[in-house]
């Protein structure tokens, strides 16, 4: 019995390649690890941290792909998981190795703004947007409060924490459109390495799309529905309208259980409406969703949309009733003005920003041209899941309702990136699988593919690993702050009297994590036409400064400095001559280190 | 359809098996001693993993258990989802009211943990 002697030894090699996998993947993700770490603050480069990153760091991403590829490909499901999370760590947390303080000007500012409703207890919509979606806020002071965490630590970590939690809400959401869960981990492993789009810091928008990506997932699986007539012959009986509605109205549940239909129909409300009370755009793509997936007949529960809308309309009349006042919601702009929007104020800069910008167009363009293989072979074969196209669909279909801040195509990519991922998952996974008619038997033709498939994967996740972390950390030169920047405005604080009008050179600053509400903040980009102009610009500053009764502080950092450099928006001398302007007029150096100088003007009694 | 590797996972046709009763006492646990430690400010190191439990956990465990998802990516995913919507909802609840405190919020979501947990015992121990 050739078997039963091979087999003790065939299970101890198999063992041995396992641990040596776990081994490896350890050992690869320590190094990249190690290589981060060794990044020195600030970071020069144009192309951002990418550059800066040692070969020890790309030999330790590279091989932990590797290993993640070939636990894949041997079914090692706890292995896989493990080394997704180790994936997960490093692509979202890398900058929080590299840098002590939370990168990004907005979370601080989120810290800001949760620090009013600590001290407070109340929000005066009046202040801005966010006061009009308080819920995320309310419950991180809630949360910073009652455990005594430091918000800046809970600012630092946010970005893994809310990369695991995507993880586990993509798994889901594939897990309720197929059984295979080679093709749920690698749908997490492309959606880990596509995901360039930066909203995971400590943000409203980074919980929401927690809640949406969970409440897809409950209507994926839970609120299934499956026509009994098929379209074609509802319309060839009925015509087009009766048709559709005949059709339409003989849908019937998959799930077979009706409880559990209606938790999943409770829990879905529950976390739209708490998107709604957090995030302007996250509810309204969570409907697109639903609304989607009625139309196609795979809704079960299509008064789902009713409440959804009506709870919407109800917090817009309500709750952010003050800011929609004087800033309409949807169909403000066309599609070509939001497009151009968009494109102005993102594609533009040095030569070096622009690469990063093309880098990330690359990116999704290349993960939707695998996923359009994928969903064109599953079409092909008949086992397309129109659910997964409806909602990687439904999102761009909201450019036209609103520029978001020039940001609508970049949040579309996003909520339609598990979607975009999932098909591109089963392109790789099971392109070239034949339906069986072929003169070889399938089994061995499936197997000639095998090794085609896995370097195809692994080549793919060593792009997508450049190209990711090209992407998110493009603009560390300016998005990732130094101790003496940190330093430097918490001396503006301590110098600035309440009321006090602070302005920056840059958004580009770590400040309004405190007095959010005691201070006027504004920046020469605001007040000045871009690209800036010394002469001009200075003049604006001044006119604002001298029609105070208190004094005004001008704060200038070099991340500040090089945001305005690599966006486009002006140059280190125009900086310098500005600063030079305000020394010679009443303008009195008041505090300076190697990152930051802060001026004050106190106008004459 | 025609799918093999594909095809969604059949739903179970009958969940008959009532939730287990000692993750669900434990959910009622924190939901009394958690918001009791921030009342009385305990230090922090048994502070932090309790209200983490109740704020990110508890009251989505319970939910979850209630609506026996068997999927574990869905339920690990709806226990920390449901849970932090709950904190959400009553965060701005009580801005609305005025009445925001840390202590507040915490008592807010440990009642509605504590009464989920309650209800779900009951069933159990009707089963």
């Amino acid at each position: 019995m050739p078997v039963a002697t091979r087999q003790p030894s065939a299970v101890l090699l198999a063992g041995i390649a396992d641990v040596g996998l776990g081994v490896g993947g350890a050992a690869a993700a320590a190094a990249a690890v190690a290589g981060v770490a060794a990044v020195p603050l600030p970071v020069f480069s144009d192309y951002g941290l990418v550059a800066e990153l040692p070969p020890l760091f790309w030999g330790g991403l590279f091989g932990l792909n590797v290993m993640l590829g070939l636990a894949l490909w041997r079914r090692r499901h706890a292995l896989t998981a493990a080394m997704l999370v180790l994936l997960v760590g490093i692509v979202y947390g890398a900058a929080s190795v590299v840098d002590r303080y939370p990168r990004l000007e907005v979370s601080w500012r989120h810290l800001g703004i949760a620090d009013v409703i600590l001290r407070t207890g109340h929000v005066d919509p009046l202040v801005d947007a966010y006061f009009n979606w308080p819920g995320f806020f309310a419950g991180l002071a809630g949360f910073m409060h009652a455990t005594g965490v430091n918000g800046t630590s809970v600012a630092l970590v946010a970005p893994v924490l809310n990369g695991l939690l995507w993880s586990v809400g993509v798994a889901a959401i594939v897990r309720a459109l197929t059984p295979d869960l080679r093709v749920v981990w690698l749908t997490v492993w492309l959606f880990t390495l596509t995901d360039w789009i930066d909203q995971d810091y400590l943000s409203p928008q980074a919980l929401t799309y927690f809640f949406y990506l969970v409440a897809v997932a409950l209507a994926l699986r839970y609120l299934d529905a499956s026509p009994v007539r098929t379209l074609r012959g509802a319309i060839t009986e009925r015509g087009r309208v009766h048709g559709f509605l005949a059709w339409w109205r003989s849908r019937q549940p998959v799930e077979a259980v009706p409880r559990q239909r209606v938790v999943a129909v409770l829990l879905v409300v529950m976390l739209g409406a708490a998107s709604i009370v957090a995030h302007q755009l996250t509810p309204v793509m969570l409907l697109g969703g639903m609304l989607g997936l009625a139309l196609v007949g795979r809704l079960w529960a299509p008064r789902l949309t009713v409440v959804l809308g009506l709870m919407l309309v109800l917090w817009f009349l309500t709750g952010a009733s003050t800011y929609l006042a004087g800033h309409p919601v949807l169909f403000q702009q066309g599609v070509g003005s939001a497009a151009a929007s968009t494109l102005r104020e993102r594609v533009a800069g040095s030569p070096g920003h622009m690469v990063v910008v093309q880098m990330r167009t690359a990116v999704s363009a290349a993960l939707l041209a695998v996923a359009a293989i994928g969903a064109l072979r599953m079409r092909r074969l008949r086992l397309l899941d129109r659910r997964a196209l409806v909602l990687l669909v439904v999102p761009f279909s909201m450019l036209p309702l609103q520029s978001y801040g020039g940001e609508m195509i970049m949040r579309a990519t996003l909520f339609s990136l598990p979607f975009s991922a999932y098909f591109a998952a089963e392109a790789l996974l099971h392109a070239g699988e034949p339906v069986g008619d072929g003169s070889q038997p399938r089994r061995a033709r499936r197997r000639s593919w095998q090794p085609l498939r896995l370097v195809a994967v692994i080549t793919l996740s060593a792009l997508f690993s450049v190209g990711v972390v090209t992407g998110r950390y493009g603009n560390m030169a300016f998005d990732a702050f130094t101790s003496a920047e940190v330093r430097g405005v918490e001396q503006l604080y301590s110098l600035a009297p309440p009321g006090a009008e602070l302005i920056a050179a840059a958004k580009s600053t770590p400040w309004k994590y405190r007095d959010y509400t005691t201070y006027r903040y504004t920046t020469f980009t605001e007040v000045c036409r871009t690209p800036l102009r010394a002469r001009p610009c200075f003049a604006a500053v001044r006119a604002i400064a001298h029609s105070k009764q208190l004094p005004t502080f001008v704060v200038v950092t070099r991340a500040e400095r090089e945001a305005l450099r690599l966006q486009g928006d002006g140059s280190y001398t125009t900086v310098r001559r500005m600063e030079q302007a305000m020394a010679a007029q009443r303008f009195r150096l008041a505090y300076r280190n190697p990152d930051v100088r802060i001026y004050e003007y106190t106008p004459r009694d | 359809m025609a799918a093999t590797h594909n095809a969604p996972p059949k739903p179970a046709a009958a969940r008959k098996a009532p939730p287990a009763r000692t993750p669900l006492l434990a959910a009622a646990a924190v939901a009394v001693i958690a918001p009791a430690s921030v009342l009385f400010a305990l230090p922090q190191p048994v502070r932090l993993p309790l209200v983490v439990a109740l704020l990110c956990w508890a009251p989505g465990y319970a939910i979850a258990r209630s609506a026996r998802i068997e999927d574990g990516f869905l339920f690990a995913a709806t226990c920390v989802a449901a849970s932090l919507a709950v904190t959400v909802l009553g965060a701005v609840a009580l801005v609305l009211v005025g009445g925001w405190r840390s202590v507040g919020l915490t008592l807010v979501v440990g009642a509605v943990t504590l009464a989920l947990a309650l209800a779900q015992l009951l069933r159990r121990s009707r089963a």
